[in-house]
């Protein structure tokens, strides 16, 4: 990834290490984090600062009454079953996941169907084989940890990664269902200008103010330039935010709508400096206009 | 580490086992925590139950490893301890934001960064670095990674953009990684 394809996520690493992420803007880093070295690199070693600070609390500690409060309440739901074996003998290499209790992981195609269900426009469906790529890249790293299970490091490894793919599957339907199914979700599409006619986006707002831009089949940007999004305002364009696309074309942003701009309004996308600038300069790559 | 042949032993083990072992071995990180975020004893006492309960209910195949099990125990606290703080302050006039919004919760580490459980001498290094860093920068951290704001909510909060709260952060945490990074 370019440095310029890593500018607008600058600084997000730590942000996400520490909890101060919303699950919108989660979703749209973890898709950054997929085509971005360094700032995988920076939420590992930022992670180990985190995970510290939750053991970092002074020292107490509890009535011991709560050990038999805790025994008590808890034997009580406890099932009958025994605990789970991660046995080396019943991991097997190929598709199938490492031994474990069966993750209810509905299939991609169920979960993309019920997506087409619930978003009857198909708003998503580009977004989709997104998830589903990155979904398909964990199984991917699992089924080649699984080829080569010579150590208990391995069995470890692939075990955190399930886990992992897991909560992405699930984490990430999550909030894209949230983020199309919230009660008073507006949206104005953007649609390719003659400069990336393959192009298209769509701007989604709520009431309280939040609101994100999904783009897809962006064409590569030269070296130090960014896409900029404009709002259109009473008195001219105003700028909504910066991004750079992946490799596949793909783009998401939380959008900053300032007070005085009242949605719907005309949007536009240009390709502009990756400082950004005050006032559009290039090319008109998207355009959307509310209807009237 | 996992090792294979304590995870096969420990699988034939009753859950009550695994439950009391558990218990004994992260009770005090648990309870610490909630009382940290919450400043209330029947609370954590509370917090510290539900969070084993939890346990138990949906994350059994978590309690033959110590260290995985730490991180959900710990996370899971954060969270409830979250809620229970947000649950007791009164409705926030601003308006802008709903009431009683879900916590966000921590990343979950990847297949490479199996998290450990830290040493009492280290974990109070971080804490006495942490008290050590530049207000600004603490108060950021205490805020989003203890009260759960968002960086949106802690920009709003601390009345400063969202790039300075952005960048006393990442500040305060990079300064934090010195301490682990440098034992
Ligand atoms: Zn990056």
């Amino acid at each position: 990834m370019s440095k310029s394809g890593h500018e607008p996520f600058d600084g997000l690493a730590a942000l996400y290490a520490a909890g101060a992420l919303n699950k919108r803007e989660q979703v749209i880093f973890r898709a950054h984090l997929e085509v971005c070295r360094g700032c995988v690199q920076e939420v590992k070693s930022l992670l180990q600062v985190t995970q510290g600070l939750l053991q970092a609390a002074i020292p107490v500690v509890p009535a011991t009454s709560l050990r038999n409060r805790v025994l008590n309440s808890t034997t009580r739901t406890i099932p009958h079953a025994k605990a789970p074996a991660y046995r080396k003998s019943k991991i097997k290499t190929g598709q199938q996941t490492a031994a474990g209790p069966p993750r209810q992981r509905p299939q991609p195609t169920i979960w993309i169907a019920t997506l087409f269900v619930i978003v009857t426009a198909g708003i998503a469906a580009w977004y989709i084989p997104k998830l589903d790529h990155q979904i398909s890249s964990l199984q991917r790293q699992l089924v080649e940890l699984q080829s080569d299970l010579d150590s208990s490091t391995r069995l470890t490894q692939i075990l955190e990664l399930e886990i992992a793919a897991a909560d992405l599957e699930t984490d990430e339907l999550r909030a894209v269902l949230s983020l199309l199914t919230t009660q008073n979700v507006q949206q104005l599409a953007l649609t390719g200008q003659p400069r990336a006619p393959r192009a298209s986006a769509v701007v989604f707002w709520t009431d309280s103010g939040d609101s994100t831009l999904l783009a897809s089949g962006l064409p590569p940007l030269p070296i130090g330039d960014l896409y900029q999004l404009w709002l259109g305002g009473l008195d001219g364009p105003i700028s909504a935010g910066l991004m750079a696309p992946d490799e596949d074309g793909y783009a998401a942003i939380s959008l900053t709508v300032p007070d005085s701009v009242t949605m719907p309004v005309a949007m536009a996308i240009t390709v502009e400096p990756a400082s950004g600038v005050t006032m559009p300069t290039g090319d008109i790559y998207l355009l959307g206009q509310p209807t009237p | 580490m996992v090792d294979l042949d304590t995870l096969e032993h420990v699988a034939d083990s009753d859950p009550s086992t695994l439950l009391a072992e558990a218990y004994d071995r992260h009770h005090q990180a648990v309870f610490s925590l909630a009382m940290m975020i919450v400043q209330n004893q029947d609370d954590a006492e509370a917090i510290t139950l539900e969070v084993f309960s939890r346990a138990v209910r949906e994350e059994q195949n978590r309690l033959t490893r110590h260290d995985s099990l730490a991180y959900w125990l710990l996370r899971t606290t954060r969270n409830q301890a979250i809620d229970k703080i947000r649950s007791k302050q009164p409705t926030p006039d601003s308006g802008s934001q709903p009431t009683h919004q879900a916590v966000v919760d921590l990343p979950i580490p990847a297949a490479d960064l199996e998290p450990t459980v830290m040493l009492e001498e280290s974990a109070s290094k971080l804490r006495a670095k942490l008290n050590d860093l530049p207000q600004s920068q603490q108060e950021a951290i205490r805020l989003c990674y203890f009260e759960g704001l968002t960086q949106t909510q802690l920009a709003e909060r601390l009345g400063e953009p969202r790039s300075i709260v952005k960048s006393r952060v990442r500040s305060g945490l990079l300064t934090l990684l010195e301490t682990l990074t440098h034992e």
